[in-house]
């Protein structure tokens, strides 16, 4: 077999099983990398809820309703009538925290411009959270006092510009401060180096978000690979 | 098995394109940035199909290293989305949270931008698919150690 012959019957070989198990068709592909991320946001809620439970073992997860865990697609406002919630109490206690999926918080620039909150696109004025714990009770955007710990789940490599990305979530969330305690954030003993005192989590599918970990102590931020 | 680089440059822009295609560009310009930090991702023409400005490195059998790795990552992906281990963590989230009945979460369900709820992962146009890519992965680079698809996930 010639050089040419072999790379093209290879070239066949690839084209053929991406057609047997994708299809010819684009519109089937549409929402596929959506998909990905979501199940990735599923490993993540499940590792958040057991590094909570580890840290306070005496807590209760329990679905605000239905018999289902819905992830949004898309980033927006907290809708108490739209969508289910998680509810975090201790036993049988009051509800001391919510976990809500992509979710949209109030940018600390724009919080302390003093300006209403956005209607419509919020451009850069709002940023979205794959996994928020909040204190009960809110709707709409939280404003960065409310949110407790933040995640973002990532399962694609790691690289700069989502370092990039992450870095800029965080100048949103808190400004750098004294450290202050926040109960909720497993990773610190000594408290967040964050003015309000909220926790940072990202987690990543691949091993490569351990190069670039080097600012979290400072931002108060728990890097981690987090495999699915 | 392709020879020179200029084939394994051919070959790896294909792979590129069906990933693409499958409706995976966020992960390919991920995984294929990735493989050197300082490189900034491809660009790409009207098409859509990848145009490889540099590989950033001359050395002979580079290309087809750099396709193996990204090969290898994509089959990974593949099996992370199975129908099976997409039901295991759901099991697992079971055991974590409970409905208000006091019940085991049963269901993910993904609301989509238009409001619509449907079901978490990628079904699959048949079983066994995840195989046919390893498959494919065997026939394209040398045989070398086996690697797990998915990495227990800590009890």
């Amino acid at each position: 077999m010639t050089r040419g012959t072999s790379t093209a019957t290879q070239k066949d070989a690839i084209q053929n099983t991406f057609n047997r198990a994708f299809g010819a068709g684009a519109a089937a592909a549409l929402g596929r990398m959506d998909q990905v991320d979501r199940v990735y946001e599923l490993r993540c809620l499940i590792a958040l809820i057991a590094a909570l439970r580890t840290k306070r073992p005496s807590l209760r997860f329990t679905l605000s309703a239905g018999s289902g865990v819905t992830l949004r697609a898309k980033g927006g406002p907290i809708n108490r009538t739209g969508n289910a919630w998680i509810e975090v109490s201790d036993g049988d206690g009051p509800a001391l925290a919510e976990i809500w999926s992509n979710v949209e918080f109030l940018a600390l620039s724009h919080v302390y411009q003093g300006r209403p909150s956005p209607a419509g696109w919020t451009y850069g004025r709002a940023h979205e959270l794959d996994l928020v714990l909040v204190t009960p009770g809110l709707s709409g955007r939280p404003e960065p006092g409310d949110i407790l710990i933040g995640v973002e789940a990532k399962h694609r490599p790691y690289g700069k510009g989502l370092l990039k990305e992450l870095l800029g979530v965080r100048r949103e969330m808190a400004f750098v401060g004294k450290p202050a305690q926040n109960p909720w954030a497993w990773w610190s003993l000594g408290g967040l180096p964050a003015t309000p005192a909220s926790g940072l989590v990202a987690w990543c599918a691949y091993a490569s978000i351990t190069n670039y970990t080097q600012a979290a102590d400072f931002y108060g931020i728990w890097m981690e690979h987090l495999p699915l | 098995m392709a020879e020179t680089d200029d084939d394994w440059r051919e070959l790896f822009e294909t792979y590129r394109f069906e990933v693409v295609r499958a409706g995976f560009a966020a992960w390919d310009e991920a995984a294929f940035a990735d493989d050197d930090p300082d490189e900034e991702p491809v660009a790409w023409d009207d098409f859509r199909k990848p145009v490889f400005i540099d590989l950033g490195d001359d050395r002979p059998g580079h290309v087809s290293e750099r396709f193996e790795r990204y090969a290898k990552r994509f089959v990974k992906l593949l099996a992370c989305l199975e129908a099976q281990s997409v039901d295991r963590l759901v099991r697992d989230l079971g055991e974590l949270v409970r409905t208000r009945d006091g019940e085991p979460v049963a269901t993910v369900l993904v609301q989509n931008a238009d409001g619509e709820a449907e079901p978490l992962g990628i079904r699959y146009r048949h079983e066994g698919l995840v195989a046919e890519f390893q498959a494919l992965n065997e026939t394209l680079f040398s045989p070398g150690d086996p690697e797990p698809l998915i990495t227990p996930v800590p009890a």
